[in-house]
């Protein structure tokens, strides 16, 4: 019986403690530049214009809702990349991503991939990894979870600036 | 099934004491009040409302949805003092219901934003910065239902109006990231 209850606290206590999500551990890694933004805020960002009756900023706010949170990394330090590397394929493998298509851009390799959602245009996940391990550029990852519009995928970039969101308005689905 | 339930009952009050010994921002503010290291400044919106003839009654609802407006700043001098006290505010907005809008930097230099509330009845946001060179500044908007949609309206407005609003406290903060 002791035994028993020992056994389920452990369980327990290594629940919590490994309840970390994929990639976290890079929002406070030593050279890691990281972005996140939270669901709350794109809740927020959707009621900054409601009164707008321009079709077009309903179609922005309506992708703005959909999404529940965007995490950007990049990093110049190679420690940093390859451990980014290492744990995007890791990721990838794991939760069966499919590869949406790859891109070697002024010698960036830029790959991007998604994890299925709901129809054919839309995904549940979206991610970008550019591999600047072999040169002096960045190595940049980005995940985009939420109820994505492949389509939309370009205004997302257009709205946010940072380190390879350049490379993201490329995406073109068919 | 003695031994368990012994167990969770220490479980039980190990929650229960984690709780307890939570520090809140209010009283992680009244603490450092005390110590002449840090910049404070506590900014009343009566203040801002004593001019407020010029301002239209839109703008007048969106002052009085904001209570209190609250700086603290530390500028860096004691670099074990300074990871001490971003560990301390680290800590008490991981718990106390504070939702994480976004964060932006690296371990060097790092913005965060945090709200607690509704989306569109906020009764608290905070902006935690610190440069691991410089210092930091943690800022606080206190009200009743706040709405962002009306503030950053107001904000839009705000540089005609600006005559109206006191800035001259904000300074002092600033320097610190001079």
């Amino acid at each position: 019986m002791n035994k028993l209850v020992v056994t389920l606290m452990l369980v327990g206590f290594s629940l919590t403690t490994y309840a970390q999500k994929s990639f976290d551990r890079f929002e406070d890694m030593k050279d890691v530049t990281a972005m996140v933004i939270n669901q709350k805020m794109f809740k927020l960002l959707g009621k900054m214009d409601l009164d707008s009756k321009d079709p077009e900023m309903k179609n922005y706010i309506d992708m703005v809702n959909s999404l529940e949170d965007i995490k950007v990394f990049s990093t110049k330090s190679a420690n940093a990349a390859k451990a980014m590397k290492g744990e995007f394929s890791a990721y990838k493998a794991s939760e069966k991503l499919e590869q949406l298509m790859s891109v070697k851009d002024e010698g960036k390799n830029v790959n991007f991939y998604y994890k299925p959602g709901k129809s054919d245009d839309f995904v549940s996940e979206f991610l970008m990894f550019i591999d600047g391990e072999n040169n002096d550029d960045d190595t940049v990852l980005i995940k985009i979870t939420g109820n994505i519009d492949l389509r939309e995928i370009g205004k997302i970039a257009n709205s946010i600036n940072f380190d390879g969101s350049d490379e993201l308005k490329n995406v073109k689905v068919n | 099934m003695k031994a368990f339930k012994f167990s969770l009952m220490l479980l039980l009050i190990a929650t229960l004491m984690s709780c307890n010994n939570q520090q809140s921002l209010q009283e992680y503010y009244i603490d450092s009040k005390e110590n002449e290291d840090f910049i404070m400044v506590d900014l009343p919106t009566s203040l801002i409302s004593a001019k407020s003839e010029s301002l239209s009654p839109e703008q007048k609802k969106v002052i009085e949805s904001v209570k209190k407006i609250n700086l603290l700043a530390y500028s860096l001098k004691d670099t074990a003092f300074y990871t001490s006290e971003t560990g301390k505010v680290k800590a008490i907005l991981k718990g106390d219901n504070y939702d994480e809008l976004m964060k932006l930097g690296s371990t060097e230099q790092r913005m965060r934003i945090f709200i607690k509330g509704d989306e569109d009845a906020i009764d608290e946001v905070v902006v935690f910065a610190q440069d691991n060179s410089k210092g930091f500044v943690l800022a606080r908007v206190l009200g009743n239902d706040m709405n962002v949609a009306d503030m950053v309206r107001f904000a839009e407005t705000m540089d005609t109006s600006s005559a109206a609003l006191n800035t001259a406290q904000f300074e002092g903060i600033m320097d610190v990231f001079n």
